[in-house]
């Protein structure tokens, strides 16, 4: 399972090793080349419906009639990238409406050179075309097969595991059997495979393809690698983990990838620009390079102008790791760090746009357990179901990705979450919002005290139900007060048999506010487990209270 | 077994034929006119059909084949794309007929990628869901009366015909798997054949 593991890690260095170079040569290319890495046809531009789709065409009007009066006849040298990134232009449909508006000012339109570059209106032209503005099955489909293709070479090959010796006899066995549940260890399940599902569904995302229809490549991709990439037999918790998590981890790197990749820049910045967005997203990155996307000046699509928030904080916890004794001989005092990352505009998105808001952050400790939480929540569909902007009501379903460790358990997987959302206004901006959702967990694995697999695993998979109850006091930049329960049922389908997990999580926080920048806060929070198992095995009951001494900065 | 497919193919025939004879009335029999190319991709069908299913590995030591009747209802709301739920019954046999067998209500939901050839309309289906087992003696000839409930899937190719602009043979080849019991799973091949109404 370690031979596994790396493969896939060495995969993933390979194709960001050799996209690396051949982006520098590609993108320093950049201010020469119009065909790019191959010829490409001509395509229709494709703006993703999102809330990034926001109409701009006021503000372009107005920034691109400042610049007419700023150009004097005397200075008609072309107006620099510079100059035209600030009128707003982000799209060719942008383009045709200042195209518009400049005709009808009575100015020829080859006089639109007076205030666009020579270069500009080269490449960024209304033809243009994106390479994701036409499904493309083919290439989707052999990208796809290069994903599955080079790890298990590299295993059958160079690390020479077993597990890739695969041939008709293992096929042919493996359909008779079906499924089983595998043995490698929490962190390979919870993170390598999402990481490779990601990458199945990228492989139609970025080939044209929307949100759901590239989730059947997830799930395709991953059976395809269980029944035929294996020796084994397929693992069930492998292809839920890899493509509901896959594909979940794949949306939101495309969407992260399109924020960083500014289409309208040049040299070193383009060049980082084009780097950064590959490491994200690697996938993209590859179709970038062949369809020359990667070194043409061309206008942003909608989704490059999503409004993200980000926060950091630092501090220090206090963690009891039995019992309840703050002063105790269990307790650890750690350093801790974290994230929360806020995709799209939480008062104004998009309910029947998947993604147009999400939510991803994390904790790491120098503790025993280095991540102790990593969460995200993407929505997939939601309903507003009453009330004005104010004081609103919406229902949204959205996919989960969760993994906690703490000294009372272990608990990762993907989960379905409907969420009833209240907000209410307490004064001109501050609000008082409410949460009460549902999850399904779809494949939870937790800790255990009486299982151990031949492989080493020590914990248990299974689905179950859970439940979210969370209130916040907030003016939408700082929550002030927050409060937040949590809790999950794990029914193993396997481990230790018949038995129940009952997971908890309750947390309050305030945030002080010092500046628009920087905050500080304290956070206690508890964590308890309750399992059952089937006689004579006796129950277990584990309690893990925490403290949090923190200051937060808003990027 | 002989006996319910001649059964199922004399109705088949018989429909057939009853919509050919009156095609002159209703004057959709024609191959343009069958197809629903360029107006309006959407419609709903209700779909009944036979199938027999072949098991696989150790479940095939205990369990013989099974046949199915179930009925499906959805919707075709694109060009490609068809949205549908599958609930039904199937009985399967013990292997040597010394014990009574197995029944199963499955209930499914999944979708089909089709290609409009006009009558001809070739497509792949994945459909997954909940089978509910009714069983009296498990898998090692244990006596039970347990009621399980399985995640299972079904992976398959499968064409329509379309009789007329309404009415469409369908058969389908599926890879079925289902859990049971963790060394011997339900898989097998499915094949099933069954009529098909689109309303439009």
């Amino acid at each position: 399972m370690i031979y596994k593991s790396s493969a896939l890690q060495i995969t993933t260095l390979l194709i960001v090793v050799v996209m690396f170079t051949t982006m520098l040569s590609s993108a320093a290319e950049c201010g020469n080349s119009h065909e790019g890495f191959f010829k490409i046809p001509k395509l229709v531009l494709k703006e993703d419906k999102g809330i990034g789709s926001r109409d701009y065409s006021i503000d372009i009007r107005s920034n691109v009639q400042t610049l007419k009066f700023n150009t004097s006849t005397d200075s008609y040298s072309k107006r620099s990238l510079t100059d035209l990134n600030k009128t707003g232009l982000r799209n060719s449909n942008q383009l045709s409406e200042v195209n518009e508006f400049l005709k009808s000012d009575n100015i020829s339109e080859n006089s639109r050179a007076r205030y666009f570059s020579d270069k500009y209106l080269k490449d960024v032209n209304s033809d243009f075309k994106y390479w994701e503005s036409e499904k493309r099955f083919g290439t989707a489909v052999w990208e796809l097969a290069i994903i599955e293709f080079i790890p298990w070479a590299l295993s059958k090959y160079i690390m020479k595991p077993g597990w890739a010796n695969v041939g008709f006899q293992s096929w042919w066995s493996n359909i008779q059997n079906g499924w089983e549940y595998d043995g490698d260890n929490f962190l390979t399940n919870n993170f390598a495979h999402p990481y490779h599902g990601n990458l199945y569904f990228n492989s139609a995302r970025t080939n044209g393809y929307n949100f759901w229809e590239s989730v059947p490549f997830a799930f395709g991709g991953s059976l395809l690698w269980e029944y035929f990439g294996e020796y084994y037999r397929p693992s069930f918790n492998d292809w839920i983990n890899t493509s509901v998590s896959g594909f979940n981890l794949g949306e939101m790197t495309y969407r992260v990838a399109n924020l960083v990749t500014d289409n309208t820049t040049r040299g070193s910045q383009r060049v980082w620009s084009e780097i950064w967005g590959a490491l994200l997203n690697p996938v993209r990155g590859f179709n970038r390079l062949i369809s020359g996307e990667a070194s043409k000046v061309h206008p942003n699509i909608a989704l490059y102008d999503v409004p993200v928030r980000l926060y950091v904080d630092g501090g220090m916890r206090r963690v009891v790791k039995s019992g309840s004794d703050f002063a105790g001989d269990s307790v650890s005092t750690e350093g801790m760090v974290g994230f929360n990352l806020i995709y799209g505009n939480e008062n104004s998105f998009d309910l029947d746009q998947p993604f147009s808001r999400f939510r991803v952050w994390g904790h790491i400790s120098n503790g025993s357990s280095k991540l102790t939480e990593l969460f995200s929540y993407g929505l997939l569909k939601g309903w507003k179901l009453g009330g004005k902007e104010k004081n609103k009501q919406v229902f949204t379903l959205n996919i989960t990705y969760n993994f906690m460790t703490n000294p009372a358990f272990e608990f990762g997987g993907p989960a379905l979450l409907g969420v009833f959302t209240l907000k209410n206004m307490l004064g001109e901006k501050t609000f008082l919002k409410s949460d009460l959702g549902l999850y399904a967990v779809l494949m939870g694995s937790t800790s255990t005290e009486y299982f151990y697999g031949e492989d080493g695993r020590d914990y248990d998979f299974g689905p179950g139900p859970g439940i979210l109850l969370s209130t916040s006091i907030t003016d939408g930049t700082w929550n002030y007060v927050s409060a937040m329960y949590q809790g999950f049922t794990i029914l193993t389908m396997s481990g230790s048999p018949d038995s129940k997990h009952y997971l908890h999580n309750a947390l309050a926080s305030f945030t002080l506010p010092i500046n628009n920048y920087f905050g500080i806060g304290l956070e206690a929070s508890v964590f308890w487990r309750n399992s059952f198992y089937k006689d004579p095995d006796p129950d277990v009951s584990r309690t893990s209270p925490m403290g949090r001494l923190f200051f937060i900065t808003k990027l | 077994m002989k006996n319910t497919i001649l059964i199922i193919s004399l109705i088949l025939f018989s429909v057939s034929g009853q919509t050919f004879a009156e095609s002159p009335k209703i004057g959709t029999l024609s191959f343009k006119d069958s197809k629903p190319a360029g107006k309006d991709w959407s419609s709903l069908f209700l779909e009944v059909e036979y199938s027999y299913t072949r098991h696989l590995g150790e479940y095939e030591k205990v369990w013989g084949s099974s046949q199915s009747g179930t009925i499906a209802f959805g919707k075709k709301y694109s060009k490609h794309y068809m949205l549908y739920f599958k609930t039904g019954y199937s009985q399967t046999a013990e292997w040597e007929n010394t014990r009574d067998g197995n029944s199963m209500i499955p209930l499914l939901v999944g979708g089909k990628y089709y290609f409009d050839l006009g009558t001809f309309m070739p497509y792949f289906a994945f459909t997954n869901g909940f089978n509910v087992i009714s069983q009296k003696y498990d898998n090692f000839g244990n006596q039970t009366d347990d009621i399980l409930v399985k995640y299972a899937w079904q992976l398959g190719v499968g064409a329509y015909v379309h009789l007329s602009r309404n009415f469409a043979v369908n058969t389908t080849v599926s890879y079925n798997s289902s859990f049971y019991y963790i060394d011997a799973q339900m898989t097998g091949f499915n094949y099933a054949g069954g009529i098909a109404y689109f309303f439009r």
